[in-house]
This record gives structure tokens, C-alpha cells and sequence, in this order.
């Protein structure tokens, strides 16, 4: 029998490195030089090796929180794993990502249950579009079965004909809860009830499990299709460390039958396989040794990556067009499906006739088929499917119908879109973009009215865009399609649709724009040398409007002179750009129509207070009152602040601030 | 939408209407839609289906057919933005006159509806935007580059060049006084985008000072500084008191008072009448206050002119207006205590008055019931300090002060709210 060596070579010494790997991290661990903890896989190595032996350099691969079998058994990367775990700038990323957060190449892992499915889709979709012949492999445990992410994925996947292997790792446990308490129905018939076809195997039986996964991905790249493979296995050792409460007789079989240890005790005495264990072990040693010996990672001027400091800021003209928020925005998605060819739009009910509930994708569809698609009623997928797309070099454009909506994103958008550049050490990008209308006064009613930017403001390696009615949303989408690097998220208004943008001031006024890519725009009021402005005034988004009709007003009525800036970017923002206006005012009004607890309007007064306490600052926060928003117009108009409610907080700022 | 916000239907009554056509609502997104073509002439005879209108929503183009045979009215003519719901034309019995189907595209916006206020407010607000657009300049920045192309900066680079500036905003308290100066804002303003009272004010300053370099200068006898109208009170340092009316000062008392109201009314007043006024009441009396045995006070005040309630105490270092204490009305039991000043009126020097940069002011002062003006604090004219209210130390108060509150500070705000025993 010792021709087995000879048969599987390769993926013997991967499953072996596995073991000896974990082993040492466990051994590592208790030295103390790890951080945090690690998930091992002992007992489960033939899973990742059984997968690896199958793919080529074209694939994708995503693995779990326990992905340190799966990352050997496809990289073989051993000094990167260790480096990594310890924290190492030898670690493939440099000590940023840790145990669960690995990256080389087309392997990739996150920490977060289910998430994962959805980019694996996206990133099969970006092959299949590229025709790169590559396949996307996922790993889900069985505890994952209980995530809402892998179905929407599963339907979506099997829906579009992607080429993805789910590999579902079932080891009977999720962390320390037994499968019996927390698994009904049938494993495979969720796969088989989306018309996926279903695959069993187990690692006892492992050059079976080698057959079958064979077969497996190469009837996905023969068909394009997606499979689910169900690999029965059993993890030996705790889910993290110190953290297993099965009783030792429940175990002890499982270790008699494991597969690597039944191996080993039955070549014990082969020198051939002393000698490929004492090779693995020195090859393990030595990378440990080059871990230790290696230097820290460093994380270089977050603060500098994140935020734009002071300087001095251009103020220019521009202008544009004047026409329907809609138009523009609808004309700048166009002009982007023409000018990049990697642009792809998703969303739900984008499709033409009906081209969007706001019908900013009208027209898309019957122009480039292939490229803008209807999704099912899946927003956290589809932000994934997002994600994906961008990590493999698309330019995925998501539409999320209502803003409110995006908490359905929030789990893609905060722990898979904002990490993985600074997780993966850079060596990813993820130029993801979701577009989302916020904003009431239309009689929605509490969960299609909101502005929730708030939740997504300050996640840092993430930028937030948002419309006013002062600058085109073609120009602005012309210049994120040419610039982005970072996933945006850019906040439409419902308003803005059917109003107009268009650069005519207002008489009296002078409109300018920072020259920055992303400018904020500035109603900056023509007093002559003589005259100053009495308040600052910032809105976001949609209350650009009522702010403007307010500042008209305020002048005309009471002789208060605003200086209204509307920015373009909320986050990073920059409150330098106020320094000139705020040295003569010294009162700012910050007004949003979202929250104003712990909002954008509080960032603003905060990062003014800091800087520009000295000139001893009055400020004011104008948002809706705190309660859900009503349907009725007339309770609506109570609760969201119109151009009313901005001129009389701006008099109470002024009456009550005499500088 | 109210008949009287509609344009004046150009065929006289509205009882040969067979059909009207209205901007239907199709999409969630538009408040304002677009009249995009007629196909139709104005007077046109049409049948019932047939296509008369073309409007442009941001969705697509709607297509609106006449609902009765006729002849076709136009209201609101090709290019027109009207409100949802709006009415832009009628089939009529007979050919209807000329006139609205001539109406500017431009003319048709400020036409709201009512329906809504933030259809409402947005017109307001294209309506000045529309008349700016209408104006024979160009518009701001449109010199740059082709309308829809993004305009690069300036090629001065860091200086903006000047924008002509075609517009401008007017305060009412500008525009009160430019009326009553008869003033020509475009050309004395030119440059200028929001013009303030201010402003005003500063011009008529130069042409003070203009016109006297043009003849000698010679002080201004009292009679010319009569003449100059009180400029409004600068808000809101100092508001006007709303206090009974027959506590105000007479109708024409100008600057001086009693005795030197107008250069009429001074006509007519005896020497013996200035010799009382001034010497007696202001100087003398003025001066025994600070001198007089406590209980003797509060009589010289009464003899000043001062109207007060009982049991009220006025420490002898307080001033209580010099030159018109009948202004000042005090009620029960106040207490007014050292180095206290109430004043009613603020005379600014010669130069600041004649400009108008510091109005004269000649308001009266009401300290109500049971209130109490604490040490070195200054109540300004027009001021009514509410009914046991506290002016705490050092305080200068510009507004009213409500009853049951205290105030401190300069300017005086409220700092707490007593309890109301009612």
C-alpha cells in the first residue's frame, strides 16, 4: 500500500503540511506569540486538499474563519500563513488580516458567516462576463446553513447560471452547538430546491472524495453551472481554543477514524514517509523561525488615507445643463456603460420598460443586455454579487430602490466592502458602487422616507457621495466612474429626481465649486468689500433646496446673509473648506433631513469646534424630530424641516449670538 | 386648483368649456412637468381621441387626448414647465381669441398651483431664477464653456474674474428706503448682489458728505437736525416696547423734547416754559435727587415728571433719564438700586445722527410691579420689564424682559423663570 505516495503525492504532503501546521500554531499559541485565536482544521484537511488538486491559478477561491487548510492546500504558501497568524510582515498580509483574514492571489478568506456566498457570485459572474473559464468556490459550514445570505445567493446563482462550487464543510458542529439542536430538513434538498445539483462525499472515504470533487468542478466548467458539494468530516480540536465542551468519548472514535491519523499509524514505520514528515516539519520550523525573526507590519497614516486635511481650497465656476435630477443621473449612468465596457449594472426592477421604481436606468438595458440586469428581491446579495464584481475588475453599479433598504446591505458594506483593502493589505481593490435614493416628502411613510447616511458615515476606506440639487449628477458620476478606487456609497435624493439641477444662482448670490473631484458647492452671497455674511449654513443632500429658498428669504425678510455650502462628499469630509466663511460669520447651521443624533450635522459642529474653537463658534443643528416619519403630508411637514424651519433656526442663531 | 391662480381664459366665461386638459400624474417623481409639443394649432377645431398634447415627465413623454369635440384652447404654450394638474388647455364651443397661446414658455411657472407646498415653494424659487435667465446678461459662468460640458476653472487660476452680476436682491429695508429716496438701485449698486439697508444708509452717508464739500460746511442749526427723520431702530438691540400708547411721547416732540419738539412747536413755546424745563426740572431737580434725604427722592422724581406706583425705592446715585423722565413708568413696590441708569433716549453725536448710522431713539421705559433693577445695571429705552422680574448686577437690557423672570448679562438674557403664582 505504500503506492499511495506515489498515487497522490502532492495532495498527501498538502494534507500532512495541514496537520503539522495547525499543530505548531497550536503549540505557537500556547508560547503566547499569537494574538487572538486560531480555528484549526484538524480532521477536516482533506476538504481544502480534495478542492485544490482541482483548480488552476484562473479560479477564485473564498474560504471561512477556518481557512488555514484551505489557503495551504491551494497556495502552499507556509512562511505566509504562520507570518500572517503571527503577525509578521511576512504574512501575505503583512499582519493586517490575522487568522481569518488571508489573501494571495485568487484565495481570499472573511470571517463573516455566509457573506461570503454572494461575493464568491459576484466574483463567478465577473468570470463568466470575462469568459476567463475560471470557477468561484466557496466554503460554507453547516452552521452557515442558518444564514439568509447563502440562499439569496443560491437562488441568484443558480438563476444566472454561475459557475460556483458551494463546498459545505459539515462537520456536525457550529462553534459548540451540536447540528441536532440548530439544522431541520434535509442538507442537499436546499441545494436540489434551487435547482443545484448535489454532491456527498466525506474525508474517511477520501480518494473517493477526491473522484467526486473532480467530477464535480469539472462538470461546472464543462456546464457553467453551479454545484453544492456536502463533505461530511469532523473537526478534532475546539472551534477557537479552550472552547470544547464534547465529552471525550463522543470524540475519541472520530480521532481513531480519522484519515491522517489512521495514515500515520500505518506507516510508521515506512521511511519514505518518515523522511516526507521529517522534510514538512523542518520546512514548518525553518517558516516559523523566518516569522519570528521577521519585523512588524505597520499600518501607514490612516488618518491621511482617510480624511482630507487642511488646505487651501479653489473656488471655481462650473457649469452644466439644467435638467431633471432623473436626466442626469439616468444620462450619467449611460454615458458610464459607454465610456468604461466593464461597467455593469445591477439592481432590482432596473430593466426596461420599467427601468427603476425612479427610472434612473431607463433605457439601459435594451442598449447593453448583458451588462444591466433585473435581480431578485436579494439587497444584501446583490451588494455582494457588488463586491465580487469589483474585486475581479468590474465596475459594478448596485441600485438599491429605497435608501432605507441599504440595512439590508449593512453586513457587504461595513465587514466585506469597507475591510477588505486595509484587511488584504492593500493588494485589493474594490471600486464598488451603491447608488440609493433617501429622503422623504412624498408621503412613503416611515420605511421608504428615511435618511439613514448617518449609519454610513465614517467607515473608514468608504466614501459617501450625495446629491444636491446644485451640482449635475452627470458630471459627478462622470468623475467617480473615472477616479474610483474605494467602495462609494452614493446617496440619491427622491426630491432631486423630479426637480431640476442647474448652476443659476439665485440673485444675489454667486455659485462656486471647490476644485476638488468631488466639489462642494457654495452659495456665496455678492455683499460688495464692505459686507459680511451673519450665518453659515450646510445642508445635505435634498434640503439644499428649502436651505436656498430659505437663504432668499432670510435676506429679503430680515437682512440675514447665508453663506450655503452643499457638499458633494460626506465622507471623508473636510471642514476647512467653511474656515473662511466660518472666520467671518462665527455662527454655523448645519441642516439635514436625517437624525440629527450623532449625525453628519454633529461631525460637522465637532470638527469645527476643533479647529476653529478660537473664533468661538455659535452652531446649530436643524434635522427632523425623533420619531419614525408619518405618511400624512401635513404630519410629514412637522417632522422633516422645510425652508420654514431653516429661517427661523437661522434667526434664533443669529437673535441669540450677538458677536 | 383655485380658479384665481388660473390665466385669464382668452374666450371671456367659462361656460363654453366642453372639455378641459389637465397634466395627468404618471410617475412618483415629478412635481413640474414639461408642455413638449402641441399638435394642435390654438383654434384648431378637434375630435374626440384625438392627440392634442405632448408633455415630458422625467419617465417619458405622456400623450393627452381631447376628451370632446371642439375647438382647442391653448394655455400654456409649447416648452411651458406646469404643475401636475395643471390646467394647459380647454376644448371649446366656438374659436377661442388670441393671446394665451402666445404666453411665454417662462410666464407659465409662476402660475402655481396651490396644491402643494413644495411645489409651491420650488416655484417660488424658479420664478427668480427664470427672471434672472430672462435678463439681457449673460448668465454667471456661462462665458466657460458650452452649457452641459464641465466648465474647467477659470484661466486666471486662483483669481476669480469678476462675474457680471445681472440680478440682485433687495431687503424690504433696503428697498423702503431706496423708495423714499427715490433711488435707482441697478446703477448705484451696480456690483453689488444683496443689498442691505446698510448699504443705503452708506451711500446717503457719502452724499452727505458729497454735497457739503460742494458748499462750505456750516454746523447744522437745531431746526435742520429736526428735520432729519429718525432712522429705523436697528434690530434687534433695541425693540419697541408695547406699552400703552399714552405713554408715548407726543406725536412731533423731535429732539428736544417738549421745548424743542419741532421748529413750529418751539414757536409757539414761552421762555418762561424753557426756563422751567430745562433749569427746573432736568438741572435742579436732576441734581437734588442725588442730595435729598431718602424719603424727599421719590418726590423730586414724581416733580420730574416720573409717573410712579407706591411703596417704590430709587437709590440716589441711580439716573433715572435725564432730559425726559416723563417718559418713565413705574409701578408698586420697585426697586431701583445704586448706580443704576434708565434711559429713554439715545442721541448720537451730530455726525452719526445726520447720516443716519445711529438713529435717534425716544422710547419710554415701564419697570412693572414688584420688579427689581439690580446695582450699575442700565435699562435701555423702549425697554418694559415684566412684574417681578429680576435685572441682576452689571446688566444692560436691550429687549423686554418678561414677568416672573430674571435676566443677566449684556445683552440681558433670560437666565431663569420664576414660578407664576396664577
Amino acid at each position: 500500500m505504500s503506492d499511495l505516495l506515489d498515487q497522490y503525492p502532492q495532495d498527501l504532503r498538502a494534507a500532512l503540511t495541514i496537520r503539522f501546521v495547525e499543530q505548531r500554531l497550536l503549540k505557537l499559541f500556547s508560547e503566547g506569540k499569537l494574538f487572538g485565536t486560531v480555528h484549526t482544521c484538524i480532521g477536516q484537511e482533506f476538504v481544502g486538499v480534495s478542492v485544490a488538486r482541482c483548480l488552476n491559478d484562473a479560479d477564485t477561491l473564498f474560504s471561512n474563519h477556518r481557512g488555514h487548510g484551505h489557503f495551504l492546500a491551494y497556495r502552499r504558501n507556509i512562511v505566509g500563513l504562520i507570518g500572517e497568524i503571527m503577525g509578521k510582515s511576512v504574512g501575505v498580509c503583512a499582519g493586517r488580516g490575522g487568522s481569518q483574514h488571508v489573501q494571495q492571489d485568487g484565495f481570499y478568506s472573511n470571517g463573516i458567516q455566509g457573506g461570503i456566498v454572494p461575493v464568491t457570485a459576484g466574483m463567478a459572474l465577473a468570470h463568466k462576463m470575462q469568459k476567463t473559464g475560471g470557477v468561484g468556490v466557496v466554503y460554507v459550514g453547516d452552521g452557515t446553513l442558518g444564514e439568509g445570505a447563502l440562499y439569496e445567493s443560491m437562488n441568484i446563482i443558480s438563476k444566472w447560471d454561475l459557475p460556483v462550487l458551494l463546498v459545505n464543510e459539515n462537520n456536525l458542529f457550529a462553534q459548540s452547538t451540536s447540528q441536532t439542536q440548530t439544522l431541520a430538513g434535509d442538507i442537499n434538498a436546499r441545494a436540489e430546491a434551487f435547482g443545484i445539483k448535489a454532491w456527498h462525499s466525506n474525508t474517511w472515504e477520501w480518494s473517493k472524495l477526491f473522484d467526486n470533487m473532480k467530477a464535480c468542478i469539472e462538470e461546472i466548467r464543462r456546464t457553467g453551472r453551479p454545484a453544492w458539494h456536502r463533505v461530511d468530516t469532523f473537526r478534532l480540536m475546539a472551534h477557537s481554543k479552550g472552547d470544547d465542551n464534547r465529552p471525550e468519548e463522543y470524540v475519541q472514535p472520530f480521532r481513531e477514524k480519522d484519515p491522517i491519523n489512521a495514515l500515520l499509524k500505518q506507516y510508521e514505520h515506512d521511511p519514505r514517509w518518515q523522511a516526507l514528515i521529517r522534510e514538512i516539519e523542518a520546512e514548518i520550523e525553518q517558516a516559523v523561525q523566518q516569522a519570528e525573526g521577521a519585523p512588524w507590519g505597520t499600518v501607514d497614516d490612516a488618518m491621511a488615507r482617510n480624511t482630507q486635511r487642511a488646505r487651501g481650497y479653489r473656488w471655481v465656476r462650473k457649469s452644466f445643463e439644467k435638467e431633471k435630477g432623473v436626466a442626469s443621473v439616468r444620462k450619467g449612468l449611460e454615458q458610464g456603460m459607454a465610456d468604461h465596457e466593464h461597467l455593469v449594472v445591477i439592481g432590482e426592477d432596473i430593466e426596461s420598460p420599467y427601468g427603476g421604481a425612479f427610472k434612473c436606468t431607463q433605457g439601459l438595458s435594451a442598449r447593453w443586455p448583458e451588462r444591466v440586469r433585473n435581480t431578485p428581491i436579494s439587497e444584501g446579495a446583490i451588494a455582494g454579487i457588488g463586491n465580487g464584481l469589483a474585486m475581479r475588475g468590474m465596475l459594478p453599479v448596485v441600485e438599491i430602490m429605497f435608501g432605507d433598504f441599504m440595512t439590508l446591505c449593512m453586513d457587504q458594506w461595513i465587514n466585506h466592502a469597507a475591510k477588505f483593502k486595509f484587511m488584504f493589505n492593500d493588494k485589493v481593490r474594490i471600486p464598488v458602487i451603491l447608488r440609493t435614493p433617501m429622503g422623504g416628502k412624498r408621503g412613503y411613510a416611515a420605511t421608504h422616507s428615511q435618511s439613514i447616511e448617518k449609519h454610513f458615515l465614517g467607515l473608514p476606506d468608504t466614501q459617501v457621495l450625495c446629491l444636491h440639487h446644485r451640482y449635475a449628477p452627470a458630471l459627478m458620476y462622470a468623475d467617480l466612474f473615472r477616479t474610483i478606487e474605494l467602495p462609494t456609497l452614493v446617496i440619491e435624493n427622491k426630491i432631486l429626481y423630479g426637480q431640476n439641477v442647474h448652476a443659476e444662482p439665485p440673485a444675489g448670490f454667486d455659485l462656486l465649486f471647490t476644485d476638488e473631484v468631488f466639489p462642494t458647492a457654495r452659495l456665496k452671497p455678492e455683499l460688495g468689500a464692505h459686507g459680511q455674511a451673519d450665518v453659515t449654513v450646510v445642508c445635505v443632500g435634498g434640503m439644499s433646496i428649502d436651505v436656498e429658498e430659505a437663504a432668499v428669504r432670510l435676506f429679503q425678510d430680515e437682512e440675514i446673509v447665508c453663506d450655503v455650502f452643499m457638499p458633494t462628499r460626506l465622507y471623508p469630509f473636510d471642514v476647512g473648506v467653511l474656515e473662511q466663511s466660518l472666520t467671518e460669520t462665527r455662527r454655523l447651521l448645519v441642516v439635514e433631513e436625517g437624525q440629527g443624533f450623532a449625525g453628519f450635522g454633529a461631525e460637522v459642529i465637532a470638527q469645527a469646534a476643533e479647529r476653529f474653537g478660537h473664533l468661538g463658534i455659535a452652531a446649530r443643528r436643524l434635522s427632523a424630530t425623533p420619531n419614525p416619519i408619518p405618511a400624512a403630508r401635513p404630519l410629514e411637514q412637522q417632522c422633516l424641516p422645510g425652508a420654514s424651519a431653516v429661517v427661523n433656526k437661522a434667526m434664533e442663531i443669529v437673535r441669540e449670538f450677538v458677536h | 386648483m383655485s380658479s384665481s391662480t388660473e390665466p385669464t381664459p382668452t374666450s371671456g366665461s367659462g361656460a363654453g368649456v366642453l372639455a378641459e386638459i389637465r397634466v395627468p400624474r404618471e410617475t412618483v417623481n415629478d412635481d413640474v412637468v414639461t408642455v413638449q409639443d402641441w399638435h394642435a394649432r390654438h383654434g384648431e377645431h378637434v375630435r374626440v381621441k384625438q392627440l392634442v398634447c405632448s408633455i415630458e415627465t422625467s419617465k417619458a413623454v405622456l400623450e393627452v387626448e381631447a376628451e370632446a369635440e371642439g375647438y382647442l384652447e391653448i394655455i400654456h404654450a409649447k416648452g411651458a414647465e406646469v404643475p401636475i394638474g395643471a390646467l394647459v388647455g380647454r376644448v371649446m364651443q366656438s374659436v377661442p381669441g388670441e393671446g394665451a397661446a402666445s404666453a411665454s414658455p417662462a410666464a407659465a411657472i409662476s402660475e402655481s398651483n396651490g396644491h402643494s407646498a413644495p411645489a409651491r415653494s420650488s416655484n417660488r424659487l424658479r420664478d427668480r431664477i427664470e427672471s434672472k435667465r430672462s435678463d439681457a446678461h449673460a448668465p454667471v459662468g456661462s462665458g466657460a464653456a458650452a452649457p452641459g460640458a464641465l466648465a474647467a476653472p477659470d484661466a486666471s487660476g486662483h483669481q476669480l474674474p469678476d462675474a457680471p452680476i445681472t440680478t440682485q436682491t433687495i431687503s424690504k429695508k433696503a428697498q423702503r428706503l431706496i423708495d423714499e429716496h427715490q433711488l435707482d438701485p441697478r446703477s448705484i449698486f451696480a456690483g453689488l448682489g444683496l443689498v442691505r439697508e446698510v448699504d443705503v444708509i452708506r451711500f446717503l452717508e457719502k452724499r452727505v458728505q458729497a454735497r457739503k464739500q460742494e458748499s462750505p460746511p456750516e454746523p447744522p442749526s437745531p431746526a435742520e437736525w429736526a428735520k432729519i427723520e429718525p432712522m429705523p431702530t436697528p434690530e434687534p438691540r433695541v425693540q419697541a416696547a408695547a406699552v400703552n400708547s399714552a405713554y408715548l411721547p407726543g406725536k412731533s416732540k423731535g429732539l428736544f423734547g417738549d421745548a424743542a419738539a419741532s421748529a413750529k412747536d418751539r414757536g409757539n413755546r414761552s421762555v418762561m416754559w424753557l426756563a422751567w424745563n430745562y433749569l427746573w426740572r432736568n438741572w435742579f431737580l436732576g441734581h437734588m435727587v442725588r442730595i435729598a434725604p431718602r424719603g424727599v427722592i421719590l418726590k423730586l422724581h414724581k416733580m420730574r415728571g416720573v409717573k410712579m406706583g407706591r411703596d417704590v425705592f430709587i437709590d440716589p446715585t441711580a439716573i433715572v433719564e435725564t432730559a425726559f423722565p416723563e417718559n418713565i413708568t413705574i409701578g408698586n413696590d420697585v426697586r431701583i438700586t445704586a448706580g443704576c441708569v434708565i434711559m429713554t433716549h439715545i442721541k448720537a453725536p451730530h455726525y452719526l445722527r445726520e447720516t443716519g448710522l445711529v438713529p435717534v431713539v425716544l422710547k419710554p421705559v415701564v419697570l412693572e410691579d414688584h420688579c427689581f433693577i439690580g446695582v450699575n445695571s442700565v435699562v435701555m429705552p423702549g425697554v418694559t420689564v415684566g412684574k417681578a422680574s429680576v435685572v441682576t448686577s452689571g446688566s444692560v437690557v436691550v429687549n423686554n424682559v418678561p414677568p416672573y423672570t430674571m435676566v443677566q448679562g449684556n445683552p440681558a438674557k433670560v437666565i431663569k423663570q420664576f414660578p407664576r403664582p396664577e
